[in-house]
Protein backbone atom coordinates (compact mmCIF):
# COMPACT_ATOMS: atom_id res chain seq x y z
CA UNK A 1 0.00 0.00 0.00
CA UNK A 2 1.46 3.36 -0.56
CA UNK A 3 0.78 6.42 0.88
CA UNK A 4 -1.09 8.95 -0.27
CA UNK A 5 0.60 11.51 -2.26
CA UNK A 6 -0.32 14.88 -3.85
CA UNK A 7 3.26 15.46 -4.96
CA UNK A 8 3.37 17.28 -8.73
CA UNK A 9 -0.32 18.64 -8.20
CA UNK A 10 -0.74 21.98 -8.52
CA UNK A 11 -3.84 23.19 -6.89
CA UNK A 12 -5.92 26.07 -6.63
CA UNK A 13 -7.96 26.99 -3.58
CA UNK A 14 -10.54 29.07 -4.18
CA UNK A 15 -12.64 29.90 -0.52
CA UNK A 16 -13.32 32.78 1.07
CA UNK A 17 -12.79 32.41 4.52
CA UNK A 18 -9.07 32.81 5.13
CA UNK A 19 -8.77 30.88 8.33
CA UNK A 20 -10.27 27.66 6.11
CA UNK A 21 -8.38 28.25 3.06
CA UNK A 22 -4.78 28.37 5.02
CA UNK A 23 -5.62 25.27 6.92
CA UNK A 24 -6.61 24.10 3.52
CA UNK A 25 -3.45 24.96 1.86
CA UNK A 26 -1.35 23.14 5.11
CA UNK A 27 -3.27 20.16 4.45
CA UNK A 28 -2.58 19.82 0.83
CA UNK A 29 1.32 21.14 1.54
CA UNK A 30 1.50 17.70 3.94
CA UNK A 31 0.68 15.66 1.51
CA UNK A 32 3.05 16.89 -0.68
CA UNK A 33 0.50 18.80 -3.31
CA UNK A 34 1.31 22.72 -4.31
CA UNK A 35 -0.62 25.15 -3.78
CA UNK A 36 -0.21 27.97 -6.65
CA UNK A 37 -3.07 30.41 -5.03
CA UNK A 38 -5.69 31.04 -2.58
CA UNK A 39 -8.28 33.39 -3.81
CA UNK A 40 -10.90 34.73 -1.31
CA UNK A 41 -13.08 36.11 -4.85
CA UNK A 42 -13.78 34.92 -8.58
CA UNK A 43 -11.53 38.02 -9.40
CA UNK A 44 -8.25 36.63 -7.92
CA UNK A 45 -9.28 33.02 -8.45
CA UNK A 46 -9.60 34.03 -12.57
CA UNK A 47 -5.91 36.23 -12.01
CA UNK A 48 -4.52 32.99 -10.43
CA UNK A 49 -5.19 30.79 -12.91
CA UNK A 50 -4.43 33.17 -15.83
CA UNK A 51 -0.52 33.20 -13.83
CA UNK A 52 -0.57 29.67 -12.92
CA UNK A 53 -1.86 26.70 -14.77
CA UNK A 54 -3.38 24.52 -12.52
CA UNK A 55 -4.01 20.64 -12.33
CA UNK A 56 -6.99 20.70 -10.14
CA UNK A 57 -9.00 23.55 -8.24
CA UNK A 58 -11.22 23.20 -4.75
CA UNK A 59 -14.39 25.49 -4.79
CA UNK A 60 -16.49 27.26 -1.80
CA UNK A 61 -19.49 26.89 -3.72
CA UNK A 62 -20.83 30.26 -1.66
CA UNK A 63 -17.97 33.11 -1.70
CA UNK A 64 -19.37 35.56 0.60
CA UNK A 65 -22.61 35.20 -1.22
CA UNK A 66 -21.49 35.21 -4.51
CA UNK A 67 -21.98 31.69 -6.29
CA UNK A 68 -18.70 30.11 -7.77
CA UNK A 69 -20.74 28.51 -10.50
CA UNK A 70 -18.76 30.99 -13.63
CA UNK A 71 -15.80 29.87 -12.46
CA UNK A 72 -16.80 26.24 -12.15
CA UNK A 73 -17.91 26.46 -15.85
CA UNK A 74 -15.05 28.09 -16.76
CA UNK A 75 -12.52 25.06 -15.45
CA UNK A 76 -14.89 22.92 -17.07
CA UNK A 77 -14.60 24.25 -20.41
CA UNK A 78 -10.65 24.30 -19.49
CA UNK A 79 -10.61 20.61 -19.07
CA UNK A 80 -9.08 21.11 -15.30
CA UNK A 81 -11.20 18.85 -12.83
CA UNK A 82 -12.60 20.63 -9.73
CA UNK A 83 -14.09 19.41 -6.44
CA UNK A 84 -16.96 21.50 -4.21
CA UNK A 85 -16.46 22.47 -0.97
CA UNK A 86 -20.28 23.25 0.86
CA UNK A 87 -21.34 24.50 3.87
CA UNK A 88 -25.32 22.94 4.61
CA UNK A 89 -27.67 24.31 1.62
CA UNK A 90 -25.83 25.21 -0.36
CA UNK A 91 -26.11 22.60 -3.09
CA UNK A 92 -29.53 24.85 -4.37
CA UNK A 93 -26.57 26.96 -5.97
CA UNK A 94 -25.21 24.57 -8.25
CA UNK A 95 -27.00 24.11 -11.54
CA UNK A 96 -27.93 20.36 -12.34
CA UNK A 97 -25.20 20.02 -14.74
CA UNK A 98 -22.90 20.53 -11.87
CA UNK A 99 -24.55 18.65 -9.34
CA UNK A 100 -22.35 15.56 -10.12
CA UNK A 101 -18.83 17.04 -9.40
CA UNK A 102 -17.31 15.56 -6.09
CA UNK A 103 -18.84 17.50 -3.08
CA UNK A 104 -17.13 17.77 0.46
CA UNK A 105 -19.03 19.28 3.21
CA UNK A 106 -17.84 21.00 5.74
CA UNK A 107 -15.73 20.88 7.38
CA UNK A 108 -13.65 18.47 5.82
CA UNK A 109 -12.08 15.33 6.27
CA UNK A 110 -8.50 15.38 4.72
CA UNK A 111 -8.20 11.98 3.61
CA UNK A 112 -11.32 11.81 1.57
CA UNK A 113 -11.29 15.19 0.24
CA UNK A 114 -7.31 14.03 -1.00
CA UNK A 115 -8.44 10.67 -2.58
CA UNK A 116 -10.79 12.70 -4.37
CA UNK A 117 -8.17 14.93 -5.75
CA UNK A 118 -5.62 12.14 -6.21
CA UNK A 119 -8.58 10.30 -8.30
CA UNK A 120 -9.57 13.37 -10.67
CA UNK A 121 -5.68 14.12 -11.40
CA UNK A 122 -5.56 10.60 -12.33
CA UNK A 123 -8.10 10.46 -14.63
CA UNK A 124 -6.96 13.56 -16.02
CA UNK A 125 -3.80 12.23 -16.46
CA UNK A 126 -4.66 8.73 -17.82
CA UNK B 1 -68.31 37.19 8.87
CA UNK B 2 -68.92 35.27 11.97
CA UNK B 3 -70.66 32.24 12.10
CA UNK B 4 -73.91 32.93 13.82
CA UNK B 5 -74.31 36.16 11.50
CA UNK B 6 -74.00 34.20 8.68
CA UNK B 7 -76.40 31.83 9.61
CA UNK B 8 -78.87 34.99 10.92
CA UNK B 9 -78.29 35.72 6.95
CA UNK B 10 -79.98 32.36 5.44
CA UNK B 11 -82.58 33.00 8.11
CA UNK B 12 -83.78 36.51 7.12
CA UNK B 13 -82.97 35.65 3.64
CA UNK B 14 -85.30 32.44 3.49
CA UNK B 15 -88.07 34.56 5.67
CA UNK B 16 -88.08 36.83 1.97
CA UNK B 17 -88.13 33.93 -0.22
CA UNK B 18 -91.39 32.68 1.91
CA UNK B 19 -92.49 36.64 1.31
CA UNK B 20 -91.73 36.57 -2.25
CA UNK B 21 -93.43 33.27 -3.13
CA UNK B 22 -96.74 35.05 -1.31
CA UNK B 23 -96.17 38.08 -3.15
CA UNK B 24 -96.14 36.61 -6.11
CA UNK B 25 -99.09 34.24 -5.89
CA UNK B 26 -101.49 37.60 -4.69
CA UNK B 27 -99.82 39.46 -8.05
CA UNK B 28 -100.80 36.30 -10.19
CA UNK B 29 -104.29 36.42 -8.85
CA UNK B 30 -104.53 39.97 -9.19
CA UNK B 31 -103.39 39.72 -12.45
CA UNK B 32 -106.20 37.05 -13.23
CA UNK B 33 -108.90 39.27 -12.23
CA UNK B 34 -108.02 41.88 -13.92
CA UNK B 35 -108.06 39.78 -17.04
CA UNK B 36 -110.88 38.13 -16.47
CA UNK B 37 -112.39 41.75 -15.89
CA UNK B 38 -111.09 43.17 -19.41
CA UNK B 39 -112.14 39.43 -21.10
CA UNK B 40 -115.60 40.26 -19.90
CA UNK B 41 -115.64 43.74 -21.18
CA UNK B 42 -114.52 43.44 -24.28
CA UNK B 43 -117.66 40.60 -24.66
CA UNK B 44 -120.15 42.94 -23.63
CA UNK B 45 -118.99 45.62 -26.16
CA UNK B 46 -118.45 42.72 -29.04
CA UNK B 47 -121.90 41.50 -28.03
CA UNK B 48 -123.32 44.82 -28.51
CA UNK B 49 -121.78 45.29 -31.74
CA UNK B 50 -123.78 42.18 -33.13
CA UNK B 51 -126.94 42.32 -30.87
CA UNK B 52 -127.48 46.26 -31.72
CA UNK B 53 -125.25 47.11 -35.03
CA UNK B 54 -127.55 50.55 -34.91
CA UNK B 55 -126.14 51.73 -31.78
CA UNK B 56 -122.55 53.04 -31.76
CA UNK B 57 -121.27 50.50 -33.88
CA UNK B 58 -117.04 51.50 -34.28
CA UNK B 59 -117.32 51.87 -30.88
CA UNK B 60 -118.36 49.41 -29.38
CA UNK B 61 -116.43 46.93 -32.13
CA UNK B 62 -113.16 49.62 -31.37
CA UNK B 63 -113.72 49.18 -27.36
CA UNK B 64 -114.50 44.94 -27.55
CA UNK B 65 -111.11 44.45 -29.44
CA UNK B 66 -109.26 47.04 -27.24
CA UNK B 67 -110.23 45.32 -24.07
CA UNK B 68 -109.48 42.22 -25.64
CA UNK B 69 -105.96 43.34 -26.78
CA UNK B 70 -105.31 44.85 -23.49
CA UNK B 71 -106.26 41.84 -21.21
CA UNK B 72 -103.98 39.93 -23.70
CA UNK B 73 -100.70 42.30 -23.06
CA UNK B 74 -101.35 42.29 -19.43
CA UNK B 75 -101.52 38.43 -19.34
CA UNK B 76 -98.18 37.71 -21.77
CA UNK B 77 -96.28 40.91 -21.15
CA UNK B 78 -95.41 41.06 -17.40
CA UNK B 79 -92.31 39.30 -17.57
CA UNK B 80 -90.18 41.91 -15.73
CA UNK B 81 -86.69 40.82 -17.74
CA UNK B 82 -88.30 41.83 -21.21
CA UNK B 83 -89.22 45.00 -20.23
CA UNK B 84 -87.63 46.81 -23.13
CA UNK B 85 -89.46 44.74 -25.31
CA UNK B 86 -93.12 44.64 -23.13
CA UNK B 87 -92.29 48.50 -23.33
CA UNK B 88 -92.14 48.77 -26.91
CA UNK B 89 -95.71 46.32 -27.11
CA UNK B 90 -97.53 48.07 -24.60
CA UNK B 91 -96.88 51.52 -26.06
CA UNK B 92 -97.95 50.05 -29.41
CA UNK B 93 -101.03 48.99 -28.37
CA UNK B 94 -101.72 52.06 -26.75
CA UNK B 95 -101.12 53.83 -30.27
CA UNK B 96 -103.20 51.34 -31.89
CA UNK B 97 -105.85 52.61 -29.32
CA UNK B 98 -105.88 56.06 -29.76
CA UNK B 99 -106.00 55.97 -33.45
CA UNK B 100 -108.88 53.33 -33.34
CA UNK B 101 -110.79 55.00 -30.59
CA UNK B 102 -110.35 58.18 -32.03
CA UNK B 103 -111.53 57.68 -35.49
CA UNK B 104 -114.57 55.57 -33.77
CA UNK B 105 -115.26 58.70 -31.08
CA UNK B 106 -115.75 61.09 -33.98
CA UNK B 107 -117.26 59.31 -36.08
CA UNK B 108 -119.82 58.56 -32.98
CA UNK B 109 -119.80 61.66 -31.53
CA UNK B 110 -119.54 60.63 -27.68
CA UNK B 111 -116.98 60.62 -24.93
CA UNK B 112 -115.55 57.05 -25.69
CA UNK B 113 -111.81 58.00 -26.95
CA UNK B 114 -110.65 59.68 -24.15
CA UNK B 115 -111.87 56.94 -21.73
CA UNK B 116 -110.32 54.19 -23.90
CA UNK B 117 -107.10 56.13 -23.74
CA UNK B 118 -107.75 57.09 -19.78
CA UNK B 119 -107.83 53.47 -19.23
CA UNK B 120 -105.01 52.24 -21.48
CA UNK B 121 -102.57 54.86 -20.21
CA UNK B 122 -103.09 53.88 -17.07
CA UNK B 123 -102.72 49.89 -17.30
CA UNK B 124 -99.53 50.17 -19.70
CA UNK B 125 -98.52 52.70 -16.37
CA UNK B 126 -99.19 50.39 -13.86
CA UNK B 127 -98.02 47.30 -15.36
CA UNK B 128 -95.28 47.63 -18.20
CA UNK B 129 -93.64 50.70 -17.57
CA UNK B 130 -90.04 51.19 -16.56
CA UNK B 131 -90.27 51.91 -12.03
CA UNK B 132 -88.18 55.20 -12.90
CA UNK B 133 -89.40 58.28 -11.57
CA UNK B 134 -89.28 60.52 -14.73
CA UNK B 135 -90.99 57.65 -16.74
CA UNK B 136 -93.90 57.95 -13.76
CA UNK B 137 -93.94 61.67 -13.70
CA UNK B 138 -94.53 61.74 -17.83
CA UNK B 139 -97.41 58.99 -17.03
CA UNK B 140 -98.96 61.01 -14.02
CA UNK B 141 -98.70 64.32 -16.43
CA UNK B 142 -100.37 62.04 -19.85
CA UNK B 143 -102.91 60.79 -17.72
CA UNK B 144 -103.96 63.62 -15.68
CA UNK B 145 -104.36 65.65 -19.09
CA UNK B 146 -106.48 62.66 -19.87
CA UNK B 147 -109.02 62.31 -17.60
CA UNK B 148 -109.46 66.32 -17.72
CA UNK B 149 -110.25 65.68 -21.44
CA UNK B 150 -112.67 62.77 -20.17
CA UNK B 151 -114.37 64.65 -17.72
CA UNK B 152 -115.02 67.80 -20.11
CA UNK B 153 -116.01 65.48 -22.96
CA UNK B 154 -118.56 63.30 -20.45
CA UNK B 155 -120.40 66.48 -19.20
CA UNK B 156 -121.67 66.64 -22.75
CA UNK B 157 -122.61 63.23 -23.52
CA UNK B 158 -126.22 61.74 -22.90
CA UNK B 159 -126.70 60.07 -19.79
CA UNK B 160 -126.56 56.55 -20.56
CA UNK B 161 -123.75 56.44 -22.53
CA UNK B 162 -121.35 58.10 -19.70
CA UNK B 163 -123.01 55.34 -17.17
CA UNK B 164 -122.56 52.67 -19.53
CA UNK B 165 -118.62 53.73 -20.26
CA UNK B 166 -117.81 54.65 -16.45
CA UNK B 167 -119.58 51.60 -15.59
CA UNK B 168 -117.73 49.20 -17.37
CA UNK B 169 -114.39 50.70 -16.74
CA UNK B 170 -114.53 51.35 -12.82
CA UNK B 171 -114.04 48.28 -12.24
CA UNK B 172 -110.54 47.93 -14.49
CA UNK B 173 -109.00 50.94 -13.01
CA UNK B 174 -109.79 50.42 -9.40
CA UNK B 175 -107.55 46.60 -10.38
CA UNK B 176 -105.25 48.80 -11.73
CA UNK B 177 -104.42 50.70 -8.61
CA UNK B 178 -103.87 47.66 -6.84
CA UNK B 179 -102.08 45.75 -9.51
CA UNK B 180 -99.44 48.89 -9.66
CA UNK B 181 -99.49 48.47 -6.24
CA UNK B 182 -98.60 45.06 -5.79
CA UNK B 183 -96.31 45.43 -8.84
CA UNK B 184 -94.37 48.26 -6.54
CA UNK B 185 -94.13 46.54 -3.82
CA UNK B 186 -92.45 42.98 -5.72
CA UNK B 187 -90.03 45.41 -7.41
CA UNK B 188 -88.97 46.89 -3.67
CA UNK B 189 -89.02 43.04 -1.90
CA UNK B 190 -86.54 42.27 -5.60
CA UNK B 191 -84.66 45.02 -4.98
CA UNK B 192 -83.91 44.47 -1.45
CA UNK B 193 -83.07 41.10 -1.89
CA UNK B 194 -80.52 41.85 -4.70
CA UNK B 195 -79.16 44.56 -2.38
CA UNK B 196 -78.91 42.11 0.39
CA UNK B 197 -77.43 39.04 -1.95
CA UNK B 198 -74.73 41.67 -3.39
CA UNK B 199 -73.72 42.49 0.33
CA UNK B 200 -73.35 39.05 1.68
CA UNK B 201 -71.30 38.15 -1.77
CA UNK B 202 -69.39 41.77 -0.71
CA UNK B 203 -68.87 40.31 2.58
CA UNK B 204 -67.48 36.86 1.22
CA UNK B 205 -65.35 38.32 -0.78
CA UNK B 206 -63.45 40.53 1.90
CA UNK B 207 -63.63 37.44 4.34
CA UNK B 208 -61.96 35.13 1.15
CA UNK B 209 -59.52 38.16 0.73
CA UNK B 210 -58.43 38.63 4.16
CA UNK B 211 -58.24 34.44 4.40
CA UNK B 212 -55.67 34.41 1.21
CA UNK B 213 -53.92 37.14 2.61
CA UNK B 214 -53.51 34.94 6.14
CA UNK B 215 -52.22 32.60 4.10
CA UNK B 216 -49.78 34.50 1.75
CA UNK B 217 -48.25 36.23 5.15
CA UNK B 218 -48.04 32.74 6.49
CA UNK B 219 -46.38 31.25 3.45
CA UNK B 220 -43.95 34.38 3.79
CA UNK B 221 -43.21 33.25 7.56
CA UNK B 222 -42.41 30.22 6.66
CA UNK B 223 -40.15 30.90 3.67
CA UNK B 224 -38.27 33.27 6.04
CA UNK B 225 -38.25 30.77 8.56
CA UNK B 226 -36.97 28.40 6.09
CA UNK B 227 -34.52 30.75 4.87
CA UNK B 228 -33.27 31.61 8.46
CA UNK B 229 -32.94 28.04 8.76
CA UNK B 230 -30.57 27.55 6.12
CA UNK B 231 -29.01 30.32 6.71
CA UNK B 232 -27.80 29.10 10.62
CA UNK B 233 -26.96 25.83 8.92
CA UNK B 234 -24.40 27.58 6.74
CA UNK B 235 -23.25 29.67 9.39
CA UNK B 236 -22.91 26.46 11.80
CA UNK B 237 -21.29 25.03 9.03
CA UNK B 238 -19.03 27.65 8.46
CA UNK B 239 -18.43 27.71 12.25
CA UNK B 240 -17.00 24.26 12.22
CA UNK B 241 -15.00 24.26 9.11
CA UNK B 242 -13.45 27.72 11.06
CA UNK B 243 -13.26 25.80 14.24
CA UNK B 244 -11.56 22.39 12.95
CA UNK B 245 -8.95 24.86 10.57
CA UNK B 246 -8.20 27.17 14.12
CA UNK B 247 -7.87 23.65 16.15
CA UNK B 248 -5.30 22.39 13.02
CA UNK B 249 -3.38 25.57 13.19
CA UNK B 250 -2.99 26.13 16.56
CA UNK B 251 -1.87 22.37 17.03
CA UNK B 252 0.63 23.15 14.47
CA UNK B 253 1.94 26.27 16.58
CA UNK B 254 2.10 24.44 19.38
CA UNK B 255 5.29 23.84 21.50
CA UNK B 256 3.32 21.53 24.03
CA UNK B 257 -0.34 21.03 24.85
CA UNK B 258 -0.97 23.22 27.52
CA UNK B 259 -0.04 25.97 25.12
CA UNK B 260 -2.14 24.39 22.37
CA UNK B 261 -4.98 24.09 24.90
CA UNK B 262 -4.40 27.86 26.22
CA UNK B 263 -3.94 29.50 22.77
CA UNK B 264 -7.04 27.57 20.99
CA UNK B 265 -9.52 28.25 24.17
CA UNK B 266 -8.64 32.01 23.76
CA UNK B 267 -9.28 31.91 20.02
CA UNK B 268 -12.78 29.79 20.74
CA UNK B 269 -13.67 32.14 23.01
CA UNK B 270 -13.03 34.75 21.15
CA UNK B 271 -14.91 33.62 18.49
CA UNK B 272 -18.15 32.66 20.41
CA UNK B 273 -18.14 36.22 22.07
CA UNK B 274 -18.55 37.80 18.49
CA UNK B 275 -20.69 35.39 17.97
CA UNK B 276 -23.31 35.93 20.98
CA UNK B 277 -22.88 39.44 20.25
CA UNK B 278 -23.51 39.21 16.39
CA UNK B 279 -26.60 37.06 17.50
CA UNK B 280 -27.53 39.77 19.90
CA UNK B 281 -28.09 42.29 16.72
CA UNK B 282 -29.42 39.64 14.71
CA UNK B 283 -26.58 39.66 12.93
CA UNK B 284 -26.75 42.68 11.41
CA UNK B 285 -23.18 44.04 12.77
CA UNK B 286 -21.45 45.88 15.16
CA UNK B 287 -20.31 49.34 16.29
CA UNK B 288 -16.47 49.49 15.89
CA UNK B 289 -15.89 49.88 19.91
CA UNK B 290 -18.49 47.42 20.73
CA UNK B 291 -16.23 45.20 19.06
CA UNK B 292 -13.30 46.54 20.26
CA UNK B 293 -14.05 46.42 23.88
CA UNK B 294 -15.74 42.75 23.41
CA UNK B 295 -12.54 41.42 21.84
CA UNK B 296 -9.59 43.05 23.68
CA UNK B 297 -11.68 43.81 27.13
CA UNK B 298 -10.95 40.86 28.85
CA UNK B 299 -6.96 41.32 28.68
CA UNK B 300 -7.22 44.21 30.56
CA UNK B 301 -6.21 44.12 33.95
CA UNK B 302 -6.69 47.25 35.59
CA UNK B 303 -8.65 50.16 34.00
CA UNK B 304 -5.95 51.67 32.79
CA UNK B 305 -3.95 49.07 30.99
CA UNK B 306 -6.38 49.33 27.56
CA UNK B 307 -7.53 52.62 26.63
CA UNK B 308 -10.14 52.69 23.82
CA UNK B 309 -10.87 55.32 21.62
CA UNK B 310 -12.89 54.79 18.80
CA UNK B 311 -16.01 56.27 16.52
CA UNK B 312 -19.20 54.51 15.78
CA UNK B 313 -18.65 53.37 12.34
CA UNK B 314 -20.88 50.21 12.07
CA UNK B 315 -18.89 46.91 10.75
CA UNK B 316 -20.68 44.22 9.04
CA UNK B 317 -21.25 40.78 10.45
CA UNK B 318 -19.08 39.22 7.42
CA UNK B 319 -15.83 41.87 8.78
CA UNK B 320 -16.97 41.50 12.16
CA UNK B 321 -15.99 37.98 12.00
CA UNK B 322 -12.40 38.91 10.51
CA UNK B 323 -11.46 41.76 12.16
CA UNK B 324 -12.48 40.52 15.64
CA UNK B 325 -10.03 37.70 14.82
CA UNK B 326 -7.64 40.10 13.92
CA UNK B 327 -7.81 42.42 16.74
CA UNK B 328 -7.65 38.82 19.01
CA UNK B 329 -4.85 37.82 17.44
CA UNK B 330 -2.98 41.70 18.63
CA UNK B 331 -4.72 41.39 22.51
CA UNK B 332 -3.44 37.66 22.99
CA UNK B 333 0.12 38.18 21.49
CA UNK B 334 0.25 41.69 23.77
CA UNK B 335 -0.72 39.52 26.51
CA UNK B 336 1.77 37.03 26.26
CA UNK B 337 4.32 38.80 24.98
CA UNK B 338 3.74 42.68 25.23
CA UNK B 339 2.35 45.64 26.74
CA UNK B 340 -0.76 43.84 28.24
CA UNK B 341 2.11 41.10 29.90
CA UNK B 342 3.37 43.53 32.79
CA UNK B 343 1.72 45.71 34.75
CA UNK B 344 2.50 49.13 33.66
CA UNK B 345 2.69 48.36 29.63
CA UNK B 346 -0.42 50.33 28.39
CA UNK B 347 -2.31 49.80 24.96
CA UNK B 348 -4.50 52.12 23.03
CA UNK B 349 -6.50 51.65 20.38
CA UNK B 350 -8.14 54.22 18.74
CA UNK B 351 -9.86 54.63 15.58
CA UNK B 352 -11.38 57.05 12.58
CA UNK B 353 -13.09 56.47 9.26
CA UNK B 354 -12.21 58.42 6.44
CA UNK B 355 -14.24 58.75 3.13
CA UNK B 356 -12.63 59.50 0.05
CA UNK B 357 -15.07 58.09 -2.68
CA UNK B 358 -15.22 55.12 -0.61
CA UNK B 359 -15.73 54.67 2.81
CA UNK B 360 -12.08 53.36 4.51
CA UNK B 361 -11.83 52.54 8.31
CA UNK B 362 -8.48 53.22 10.18
CA UNK B 363 -7.75 51.66 13.19
CA UNK B 364 -4.65 52.18 15.19
CA UNK B 365 -3.03 49.27 17.96
CA UNK B 366 -0.49 51.33 20.00
CA UNK B 367 1.59 49.32 22.64
CA UNK B 368 4.05 51.21 25.69
CA UNK B 369 5.78 50.79 28.62
CA UNK B 370 5.94 47.03 28.41
CA UNK B 371 8.52 44.89 28.11
CA UNK B 372 11.04 45.84 24.58
CA UNK B 373 9.91 43.69 21.47
CA UNK B 374 11.75 42.53 18.61
CA UNK B 375 10.56 41.40 14.97
CA UNK B 376 9.89 37.49 16.23
CA UNK B 377 12.01 35.16 14.30
CA UNK B 378 9.14 32.98 14.14
CA UNK B 379 5.63 33.83 11.93
CA UNK B 380 2.64 31.86 14.05
CA UNK B 381 -0.69 31.51 12.86
CA UNK B 382 -1.52 34.65 15.05
CA UNK B 383 1.11 36.44 13.10
CA UNK B 384 -0.17 34.83 9.74
CA UNK B 385 -3.62 35.98 10.75
CA UNK B 386 -3.09 39.65 11.44
CA UNK B 387 -0.97 40.14 9.17
CA UNK B 388 -2.97 38.24 6.14
CA UNK B 389 -6.55 37.60 6.79
CA UNK B 390 -8.12 41.31 6.41
CA UNK B 391 -6.31 41.65 3.23
CA UNK B 392 -7.46 38.36 2.34
CA UNK B 393 -11.20 38.42 3.26
CA UNK B 394 -11.94 42.00 2.62
CA UNK B 395 -9.01 44.09 0.77
CA UNK B 396 -8.06 45.31 3.88
CA UNK B 397 -4.37 46.73 4.53
CA UNK B 398 -2.16 45.78 7.98
CA UNK B 399 0.89 47.30 8.91
CA UNK B 400 2.44 45.77 11.67
CA UNK B 401 5.84 46.96 13.38
CA UNK B 402 7.85 45.81 16.41
CA UNK B 403 9.23 48.66 17.20
CA UNK B 404 11.29 49.09 20.73
CA UNK B 405 8.37 51.15 22.76
CA UNK B 406 5.82 48.28 21.47
CA UNK B 407 3.91 46.70 19.05
CA UNK B 408 2.27 49.11 16.47
CA UNK B 409 -0.18 48.05 14.29
CA UNK B 410 -1.91 49.83 11.72
CA UNK B 411 -5.47 48.22 10.07
CA UNK B 412 -7.53 49.83 7.57
CA UNK B 413 -10.39 47.92 6.41
CA UNK B 414 -13.23 49.37 3.70
CA UNK B 415 -16.60 49.67 5.21
CA UNK B 416 -19.93 50.91 3.56
CA UNK B 417 -20.39 54.80 3.05
CA UNK B 418 -23.45 53.97 6.03
CA UNK B 419 -22.53 54.38 8.76
CA UNK B 420 -25.26 53.71 12.31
Amino acid sequence: MTALSLAGRTILIVEDNFVVATALKYLIDGYGGSVSAMAPNLERAYEALAATPVDIAVLDINLNGTSVVPLADHLRAQGVPFVFLTGYGDEELLPPHLRGQPRFDKPVEAERLVRALLDLTAMNRG
Amino acid sequence: MSRSEGNRATERSGAETLGENQEQILLERARLGIVLIMAGIAVVFVGAYFLHPDQRPYINLVQGINFVVGAVALRVLHDSTRRAFNFAIGYGVYVVTIVAAGTAGVLAGDATTPLIIFVGLSVITATLLPWSPWWQALSVLVITATAIWMVSTVITTPHLYWVQNVGSIAPTLVATVFISAALQRQRAVVEHAERDRCSREASLRTANARLEQEIQEHQRTEEALRFAMRELDHRVKNTLATVQSVADQTLRGAKSVSDFREAFAGRIQALARIHIALAGRRWEGLRVSDLIELVVGPYRHDRESVSIDCDETFVSSELVRVLGMTLHELATNAAKHGALSTKAGRVTISSSTAANGASRLHIRWSERDGPPVSTPTYRGFGMTLIEEALAYEVNGRVALQFQGGGVRCEIEVPVPLTSA
